[in-house]
C-alpha cells in the first residue's frame, strides 16, 4: 500500500460519522407485534430498568437501547402470547431500559435481576420478580404478585388479589382491599387502604407493620412480627374484634381513650364499634414489639 | 329494601343470583345508596378470586408415610450454605441468651419441654429447609454474591427469632401464640429460601 493511500484510508476511518461509530456501542429496539386483547407477555431483563403500561390497543410496543456488552435482544411468540427481553450471560452486564406497552387486559409476567420494574394500567394478571431492584406498580390488575429479595415494593393498586414479598426490602401499599398478603425479613410493612380488606396478612420480623384501613364486615387482618413495632388504625366506629399479644412490647389502646397497662404476654382483648355479630377481626401477635390501636 | 337486606343478598352474590322478585328493589336501593354501591363493587372485585378457591382440601392419603420418611431421613452432607446458617444460629443463640424476654420466661418458670407436638413440626421443617438449602447451592453460581450477602443477612435474622420463640416456649410450653410465633419464623425461613431458588431458577 503506497503512503498516500494509507493516509486516504486513515483520513477516511476518523472522519466517519459519529452515527456510524455509536451503532457498534449500542443497538437501538423499536418493535411493534399484534397480540390479542388478553394475550400473555413474558419479560425478562436483567439489569437497567422496565416500564410497562398497559393501553387500548391490540399490540405490543417496545422501544430502548441496548448498550454494547449487556446482551442480545429478542422478541418472538405468537398473538396469544409473546416472550420479549435482553439475554445475557453475564450477572455483570451493563443495564438495558426498555419501554414496553401492553394491551391493557394482558396477562404480564416480569422477572429481573437487578432492574427496577414499573408497571402501570395493566389489568389481567401481574407477576413480577426482581432480585435486587425496586418494584412499582399502579391501576387495578386482577391479580397482583410481586416478589424481591433485596428491593422495595411500592404497590398503588386494587387488585382482588395481592401478594408481595421482601427480605430485606420495604412494602408499601396504598389503594389494597380484597386479599392481601405482604411480607418482609427485615424491611418496614405498611398498608393504607382505600378500598375495604376482605383477608390481610401482613408480616416483619424486625421491621415495622402499619395498617390503617378498615376491613369488610367478617373480614380479618392477621399481623405478625418479631420484635418489629405494629401500628392499627381503622375507623372509630366500626364493629371490629381485636386480639393483641406482645410477650416483651407495650400494647397501646388509643382507639378507646384509654391506655391500659397490659401484663406482657398476656392477650388483650376487646370489641370496637357497636355489635359482635359480623364484626371484622384483626389480631396482633409480636413477640416483643410495641403495639398501638388507634382510629383513622 | 334496607341496606341490611341488600348486603345479605351481596354476601351471596355473584354465585347466588338476586332473586327475580327482589331484583327491582335491589336496583332501586343501590342507585340510591352510595355506601351500598360502594359494598357491590367490593363483591365484583372479590369474585374472581372468591371463585378461584378451592371447595376443600382434602390431604393425600399417603401423607403421613411421607412425612415420616422425611423426619427419619438422614442428615446429609453439610453444604456451605448450611454451614452459613449454622453459625449465624449459634451467633443468634449467644446473642439471644442475653435477652430479656428470653430471661424473663426462663426465670418466671420452671425449664421444661415444648409440647410433644413441637418437635415434630419442627423436624418436619428443618428437612424442608435443609432440602431448599441443597436445592439453592446448586444454583449459587446463577445469584450475585450482593443477593447471597443479603440472602444469608435476613435468613441470620429469621434464626434468630426462631431461636428466641424457642427459648421461650420452653419457658411457657403449650402457650399457644408462642406457638403460633415460631411456626411463623419457620415459616418465613421456608418462604425465603423458596424464592431465593425461584429466582435463581428464573435468572
Amino acid at each position: 500500500m503506497s503512503a498516500a493511500r494509507l493516509a486516504l484510508r486513515l483520513t477516511l476511518t476518523l472522519a466517519a460519522p459519529p452515527a456510524a461509530l455509536a451503532s457498534l456501542a449500542a443497538q437501538h429496539v423499536d418493535r411493534r407485534m399484534a397480540v390479542d386483547p388478553h394475550a400473555s407477555i413474558r419479560i425478562l431483563d436483567l439489569a437497567g430498568a422496565i416500564h410497562v403500561s398497559g393501553w387500548d390497543r391490540d399490540s405490543v410496543t417496545v422501544t430502548g437501547t441496548v448498550p454494547r456488552g449487556a446482551g442480545r435482544f429478542y422478541a418472538g411468540g405468537s398473538r396469544a402470547g409473546i416472550k420479549l427481553g435482553v439475554e445475557s450471560d453475564s450477572l455483570g452486564a451493563p443495564g438495558v431500559d426498555l419501554d414496553i406497552r401492553v394491551p391493557r387486559g394482558a396477562t404480564v409476567w416480569i422477572k429481573s435481576s437487578s432492574a427496577t420494574v414499573e408497571l402501570t394500567g395493566v389489568e389481567g394478571d401481574v407477576d413480577i420478580a426482581t432480585v435486587s431492584g425496586d418494584i412499582r406498580a399502579e391501576g387495578a390488575p386482577r391479580r397482583i404478585s410481586a416478589e424481591a429479595m433485596d428491593g422495595d415494593i411500592e404497590l398503588t393498586t386494587r387488585a382482588a388479589i395481592t401478594r408481595a414479598k421482601t427480605a430485606g426490602g420495604s412494602i408499601t401499599i396504598t389503594g389494597g382491599g380484597g386479599d392481601v398478603t405482604a411480607a418482609s425479613v427485615s424491611g418496614a410493612v405498611r398498608y393504607t387502604g382505600a378500598h375495604k380488606l376482605l383477608v390481610g396478612r401482613l408480616e416483619s420480623v424486625t421491621g415495622s407493620v402499619t395498617f390503617e384501613g378498615t376491613v369488610i364486615r367478617g373480614g380479618t387482618l392477621a399481623i405478625e412480627t418479631h420484635d418489629g413495632p405494629v401500628e392499627v388504625r381503622v375507623p372509630p366506629g366500626q364493629a371490629t374484634r381485636f386480639e393483641l399479644t406482645s410477650f416483651g412490647g407495650a400494647v397501646t389502646n388509643a382507639l378507646a381513650g384509654t391506655e391500659p397497662v397490659v401484663p406482657k404476654g398476656k392477650p388483650v382483648r376487646f370489641t370496637n364499634g357497636e355489635g359482635n355479630a359480623g364484626a371484622a377481626s384483626v389480631t396482633v401477635r409480636t413477640f416483643k414489639g410495641n403495639v398501638r390501636i388507634g382510629g383513622t | 329494601m334496607n341496606c341490611e337486606r341488600v348486603r345479605e343478598l351481596l354476601e351471596r352474590w355473584p354465585a347466588g343470583p338476586i332473586p327475580a322478585g327482589e331484583a327491582e328493589a335491589f336496583e332501586r336501593h343501590l342507585a340510591g345508596c352510595a355506601a351500598c354501591r360502594e359494598d357491590q363493587a367490593d363483591a365484583t372485585l372479590l369474585a374472581p378470586a372468591v371463585a378461584a378457591l378451592p371447595g376443600g382440601i382434602e390431604p393425600p392419603r399417603d401423607l403421613w408415610p411421607h412425612i415420616r420418611s422425611r423426619i427419619a431421613r438422614p442428615v446429609s452432607r453439610a453444604s456451605r450454605w448450611r454451614m452459613a446458617g449454622l453459625a449465624a444460629a449459634a451467633a443468634v443463640a449467644l446473642v439471644t441468651g442475653s435477652s430479656a424476654v428470653t430471661l424473663h420466661f426462663a426465670r418466671s418458670r420452671p425449664a421444661a419441654v415444648p409440647a410433644p407436638r413441637v418437635p415434630a413440626i419442627e423436624a418436619g421443617y428443618a428437612s424442608a429447609t435443609a432440602d431448599l438449602l441443597r436445592a439453592l447451592e446448586a444454583q449459587r453460581s446463577r445469584l450475585s454474591p450482593t443477593t447471597i450477602a443479603t440472602l444469608e443477612r435476613n435468613l441470620a435474622v429469621i434464626d434468630a427469632a426462631i431461636a428466641e420463640s424457642r427459648a421461650a416456649l420452653a419457658g411457657d410450653p403449650g402457650n399457644r401464640d408462642l406457638e403460633a410465633l415460631l411456626w411463623a419464623g419457620y415459616r418465613q425461613k421456608v418462604a425465603l429460601l423458596q424464592q431465593a431458588t425461584r429466582l435463581a431458577e428464573r435468572s
